[in-house]
């Protein structure tokens, strides 16, 4: 009996290492339905970006209609229109890059910068370990709500400057992960063999341990993308954010506060897209965790 | 354990200098002082030159850090630049509002998630399981603002049952704590869900059905007994974060609140309202994390066991 284990053991994995990781987490994701509803929802969003990109340009979202104002939802106008009388419909696709801008870049931003120090702290210990470890606990005790809005404040308001903002509250959390996962692998044989072998240090952090340590960083930065989106919307809402002509999600909802009573459409629809948005992300980010767990390798 | 807590609070010190140096600098930074507001068209050159004179503004940061850090350090956080009332008095004045709202939301999220985290997780793969599981999906990516405006739209707004704004009595709670709350119960829920599941398969629970404990017990204290770590970090972490005040809830209901005086500071370059906040926050969120850790210990014997023994531990070194 042990000998055909044995036998069948050694053909799963040699089948095993011929597929690429990346084919065996889809393979997995694919059975898992929030999943693939959070990728749907997140390629839609994506493709309408594309689409407000080619065929709405800026002066179709503000051009002002003072005929039409306050208009509830109709064929013409699917979410109505606001108080100047402009679609908030295609406001609101074009709206989309702003936050698909920050759901990407802000944690790509925090990603980058994240696990290069938490990577070399994790890898080297010692007294780098403890100054980066230390700073990263400061940072961590600055709310990243208050540390946008600062950001944001000596920037200036724009796409930029917020997606750094909410970039840099993400730091803190990647270098403390990429550090933990960093830690875990360190010991593991085939970096003592690739140290045996005589490669850089940087070499053997960047092509040994972090894609060892990778996945618990992509399902992080996957939920990540979710709380992003949501922070810069609080940023913009505040008004900290994209400055006001610009339909950034956010800010749409800022600026419906005073139409409220007679006009709660204004509200709705923007807070429907950054919550499909989020929604996606965290759908994906859960379904990646389940697909990469290696604890459900059953 | 005391020496245990006295060093957590030491080590705030530096991290409090380093928090209030950073925070000071960027408000220094950015673009705009104090005064920019306070300048009318009759005012004369001189009249400009004193009060740049006035608060310090012709000396370098430097110079005004070191004069705040002094007067920190005897105990002074310093009056607000706009409206010279102390920064203790404002905080103090508007504090409990914050504290109110954030303990009421905590509370609501605890006690609708814990048995809704079990339940899930007791049912796990089911279509209840499923259910729930969209439920706090939806509920960690709602924007709470959104909801707190939504919620003003039909409650305070179409249906007329709850105030639109703070007014003092019990009805003007109702609607920030819930739009506060909803994302708490997912977010907790979430947590003891995969939290029990962890625990699902040892070995001591199978022994004390074996044994014949009701089954009620067994999820309660067994299951839920050894599960609490995750969660207590998790509202833990809610509780620190919500007592600093929800700066866009207080700006939805016009709340009273610290969260917003901070952001009215910021955008009115009141540096030293702003650190004053910040520093307090600071002090508030690291006594919630000790007092997280502290838990720990009460909840968890082997946690305890090693706060004991850790004086016989010693790292080894590659």
């Amino acid at each position: 009996m042990s000998k055909k284990k044995q036998a069948t053991a050694s053909r799963i994995s040699d089948q095993y290492r011929r597929e690429p990781r990346f084919v065996m987490t889809w393979k997995r994701l694919r059975t898992n339905v929030g999943a693939i509803i959070g990728l749907i929802i997140l390629i839609v969003i994506i493709l309408s970006m594309l689409y407000s990109f080619f065929f709405i340009s800026y002066q179709d979202i503000t051009k002002m209609n003072g005929k039409n104002k306050y208009a509830p939802p109709s064929w013409e106008h699917p979410f109505g229109t606001d108080e100047m009388g402009r679609d908030l419909f295609k406001r609101c696709v074009y709206g989309s890059r702003y936050s698909v801008a920050i759901a990407f870049g802000a944690v790509g931003f925090g990603l980058v910068i994240g696990v290069f120090f938490g990577s070399i702290s994790g890898y080297f210990g010692g007294i780098v370990d403890m100054v980066i470890m230390r700073l990263t606990d400061i940072i961590s005790s600055i709310p990243g709500t208050l540390l946008g809005m600062v950001i944001v404040t000596i920037l200036g308001a724009n796409l930029l400057n917020l997606l750094i903002a909410v970039g840099v509250s993400c730091i803190a959390g990647f270098i403390r992960l990429s550090r933990a996962s960093v830690l875990t692998v360190r010991s593991n044989e085939y970096v003592e063999a690739a140290k045996a072998i005589g490669m850089s240090e940087f070499r053997i952090i960047f092509t040994q341990v972090l894609p060892n340590s990778i996945s618990p960083l992509i399902v992080s930065a996957t939920a990540r993308m979710g709380t992003s989106v949501l922070a810069a919307a609080g940023l913009s809402f505040l008004g900290f954010g994209v400055a006001v002509p610009n339909p950034e999600w956010g800010a749409l909802i800022s600026g419906s506060r005073n139409h409220l009573t007679y006009a709660p459409h204004l509200c709705y629809f923007p807070g429907l897209c950054i919550m499909a948005l989020a929604f996606a992300c965290a759908l994906l980010g859960d379904g990646l965790r389940d697909a990469l767990d290696p604890k459900l390798n059953k | 354990m005391l020496r245990y807590s006295a060093i957590r609070i030491l080590l705030l010190i530096p991290i409090i200098i380093c928090v209030t140096f950073i925070i000071y600098w960027l408000v220094d930074l950015a673009p705009g002082t104090v005064v920019d507001t306070m300048i009318n068209e009759d005012m004369t050159e001189e009249d400009i030159a004193a009060l740049y004179a006035r608060y310090d503004l012709d000396k370098p940061m430097i110079v005004r850090y070191g004069k705040y850090m002094w007067g920190l350090l005897h105990g002074d956080l310093g009056s607000s630049q706009i409206s010279g009332l102390t920064v203790w008095s404002q905080f103090s004045s508007r504090w409990p509002n914050t504290l109110w709202l954030a303990l009421f939301s905590v509370i609501l999220g605890t006690v609708v998630a814990i048995p809704l985290g079990i339940f899930a997780a007791k049912h796990a793969g089911s279509i209840w399981d499923n259910l729930t599981t969209a439920f706090t999906m939806i509920g960690i990516s709602m924007p709470s603002f959104w909801l707190g405006l939504m919620l003003l739209i039909w409650f305070a707004g179409k249906l007329k049952i709850f105030p639109a704004a703070y007014d003092g009595t019990w009805r003007a709670f109702v609607l920030p704590v819930f739009a506060n709350g909803f994302a708490m119960i997912a977010g907790i829920c979430r947590q003891t869900r995969s939290a029990i599941l962890e625990v699902s398969r040892a070995d001591f629970l199978r022994t004390a059905r074996a044994k014949g404990v009701p089954e009620r017990q067994v999820t309660y204290r067994h299951e839920l007994g050894n599960a609490w770590i995750p969660i207590i970090t998790q509202i833990g972490a809610l509780i620190g974060i919500t007592l600093g005040g929800s700066a866009v809830i207080e700006a939805v209901y016009s709340w009273p609140g610290v969260g917003y005086m901070l952001v009215e500071a910021i955008q009115r370059r009141d540096s030293v309202l702003a650190c004053g906040t910040v520093i307090l926050n600071c002090i508030i969120h690291a006594v919630v994390l000790l007092a997280v850790d502290l838990i720990y210990a009460a909840v968890d014997p082997r946690i305890k066991s090693a706060y004991i023994g850790k004086k016989k531990k010693r790292k080894v070194t590659a």
